[in-house]
């Protein structure tokens, strides 16, 4: 045993030695992982393929599948509707992510010290985290409610009333992105906290023995061993903030006049109100094929930041 | 005095700020549920009546909806493909953590590489495997595509290769069957990562909203998520007393086991996806 306990872990070395031999450990390990690998051939890797082949064709989902090659593709690059969305899609993900990063950042770095009530604000800020989104969408059409919302709170001392905040095209999506920000605030304020308490005290620590302005330490020490923390919150919030329906659908229905009709509200419509389902695939494909070029450099930028 | 004073005022400042902001949506939930439609056009925003509606509004919910059905339906597909995830997850987790066998790295890369895939790029095609089963407006619809997660299998594989090996070697030589040994010493030291995933899975499941909106066509298969969203789409879609009603019953138990359990919410979120 002493030989298996000089061997880091994680190392490869054969995890299966002892007792029952080792032909039948790995059927046993096959046995295991079937349910799931058969589960993710047909729900998965057959969608995937057949979301590219659909994206080929002409299909209402009733009629017969006509092949017509990239020709879903070469309209996408036309259409208006298409590229307002992806427009907006990016709208409301770029300044959800402006607002809400800086703000989760500011709050973590308050919380990270020991302070009376830090649990409170915590559990306080973190909660509309784990309610429906579609509920959330209801309370804030209350809040939005011209006559009565909750907002008059802060606009009425400015003698500013009856505002349609959900039926102005102006209005509706930074209203959008408000109820986001109230949403997801605590979800990017606890992995920044983790990225926080994982720097070590003993930094904070010289640093205040060389006399550094707290400003200066957070410039110096905070932000530079943060970054990958950050660099993830970015990654998940594009991928997150682009996926999003519920909060469109239950908010605003993408109006008014398509002002917040989001890209998978656009192909959600297509697929399934107007009985599209090629140009949906196309335009599903498109959107992931983005994603994929955003996410891997954004890996990459991790990589070289974390190899210096 | 000196056990009152507040040690970083400028950081508590900005937390009952937001903590503010946060909580004041909630409220006026709980406020407008207690009053009649009425009063959000003659009364001031934080009027109270001096008889309470609520029970009247909760009242009206039911006869709107099958509130109820709903709120079972939600339970118990969220159960099931909470369960079942846990279960398949934990077996495929395990066996790509421990066990040598050929395909293993395959498999494992399409656990990540569909990690990678938004819904909505699969979703027609589900669509028309689950429409081809026969399942549309079934529970099995609603639940076949979440019954196992890539998210869960990569979560309970980083979980076990972080578990000394020797502790199954030494259970081996005990003369443990592999089963056993998964079942009875490896899943038992693992409670915290099966603890994260559920809740996760729980949480998502019941906010599930694109899938039941597709797949469900009739009033008795709707989710909570669903029958909330067409609650306030028809002509009661400002008659708030009543949805704020709605939605405080919708999120009542979520917020009472947040209450109880916010550390493992918390942590949930926190512990998971961040390592490597």
């Amino acid at each position: 045993m002493s030989t298996a306990l000089s061997v880091p872990r994680g190392a490869a070395r054969p995890r299966a030695r002892v007792g029952t031999p080792f032909r039948s450990q790995a059927r046993t390990g096959l046995i295991m992982v079937t349910p799931a690998a058969a589960f993710f051939a047909v729900f998965f890797i057959y969608p995937v393929v057949n979301a590219v082949w659909v994206s080929l064709t002409s299909w209402d989902l009733i009629g017969p599948q006509k092949f017509i090659g990239i020709r879903n593709y070469v309209r996408l690059l036309g259409d208006d509707d298409f590229l307002h969305a992806a427009w907006v899609t990016v709208a409301y993900s770029g300044s959800f992510l402006i607002v809400t990063l800086p703000l989760a950042l500011g709050l973590a770095v308050a919380l990270d010290r020991p302070m009376q009530a830090r649990g409170v604000y915590q559990a306080i800020i973190f909660a509309p985290v784990v309610l429906s989104m579609v509920v959330v969408a209801m309370i804030w059409r209350a809040v939005y409610s011209p006559v009565g919302g909750l907002y008059l709170m802060f606009t009425a001392p400015f003698g500013l009333t009856n505002i349609q905040w959900l039926n102005r095209e102006d209005l509706a999506l930074p209203a959008l992105v408000v109820v986001s920000i109230w949403k997801n605030v605590g979800y990017y304020l606890v992995i920044f906290l983790a990225g926080l308490q994982s720097i070590p005290a003993s930094f904070y620590e010289a640093a205040r023995i060389d006399g550094a302005a707290p400003s200066r330490v957070f410039r110096s020490i905070t932000l530079p061993l943060l970054k990958p923390y950050i660099l993830f919150a970015l990654v998940i919030g594009i991928i997150r903030t682009s996926q999003t329906f519920s909060a469109v659908y239950a908010l605003t229905e993408g109006g008014p006049n398509d002002a917040t009709t989001v890209l998978p509200f656009l192909i959600y419509q297509n697929a399934f109100q107007f009985n599209r389902m090629g140009y949906a695939s196309a335009m599903a494909i498109v959107m992931f094929a983005a994603l994929l070029v955003l996410t891997v450099i954004q890996f990459r930028l991790l990589r070289s930041e974390a190899g210096e | 005095m000196t056990a009152l004073r507040l040690r970083h005022p400028g950081a508590h400042v900005l937390l009952v700020l937001v903590s503010t902001l946060m909580l004041l949506p909630l409220l006026f939930m709980l406020v407008t549920a207690a009053k009649v439609q009425q009063d959000l056009f003659t009364k001031p925003l934080w009027f109270i009546p001096a008889h309470p509606q609520l029970a009247e509004n909760i009242e009206r919910v039911f006869q709107r909806i099958p509130f109820g059905t709903f709120f079972g339906n939600s339970l118990f597909v969220s159960i099931v493909v909470t369960a079942s995830d846990l279960f398949f997850s934990t077996l495929a987790g395990y066996a790509l953590a421990v066990y040598r066998f050929p395909g293993r790295q395959a498999i494992f890369a399409v656990v990540i590489g569909t990690m990678m895939v938004p819904f909505i790029v699969i979703l027609i095609p589900q669509y028309i495997i689950v429409r081809d089963l026969g399942w549309l407006d079934t529970y099995q619809g609603l639940i076949a595509p979440f019954a196992v997660s890539s998210f869960g299998i990569f979560l309970m594989r980083q979980a076990f290769r972080r578990m000394p090996i020797d502790l199954i070697d030494a259970a081996r030589i005990d003369g443990a069957g592999e089963w056993r040994i998964l079942f009875r010493i490896v899943v038992p030291l693992n409670v915290a990562p099966l603890v994260s995933l559920a809740i996760l899975r729980f949480l998502d499941e019941w906010d599930n909203l694109l899938w039941p909106l597709v797949v469900t066509s009739s009033e008795k298969m709707r989710t909570l998520a669903l029958g909330m969203a067409l609650l306030q789409d028809d002509r009661y879609g400002t008659d708030f007393p009543m949805l704020m009603a709605a939605a405080a019953l919708a999120i009542a138990p979520i917020v009472i086991a947040y209450v109880f359990l916010q550390r493992y919410f918390i942590r949930s979120v926190a512990g998971t996806g961040l390592k490597e």
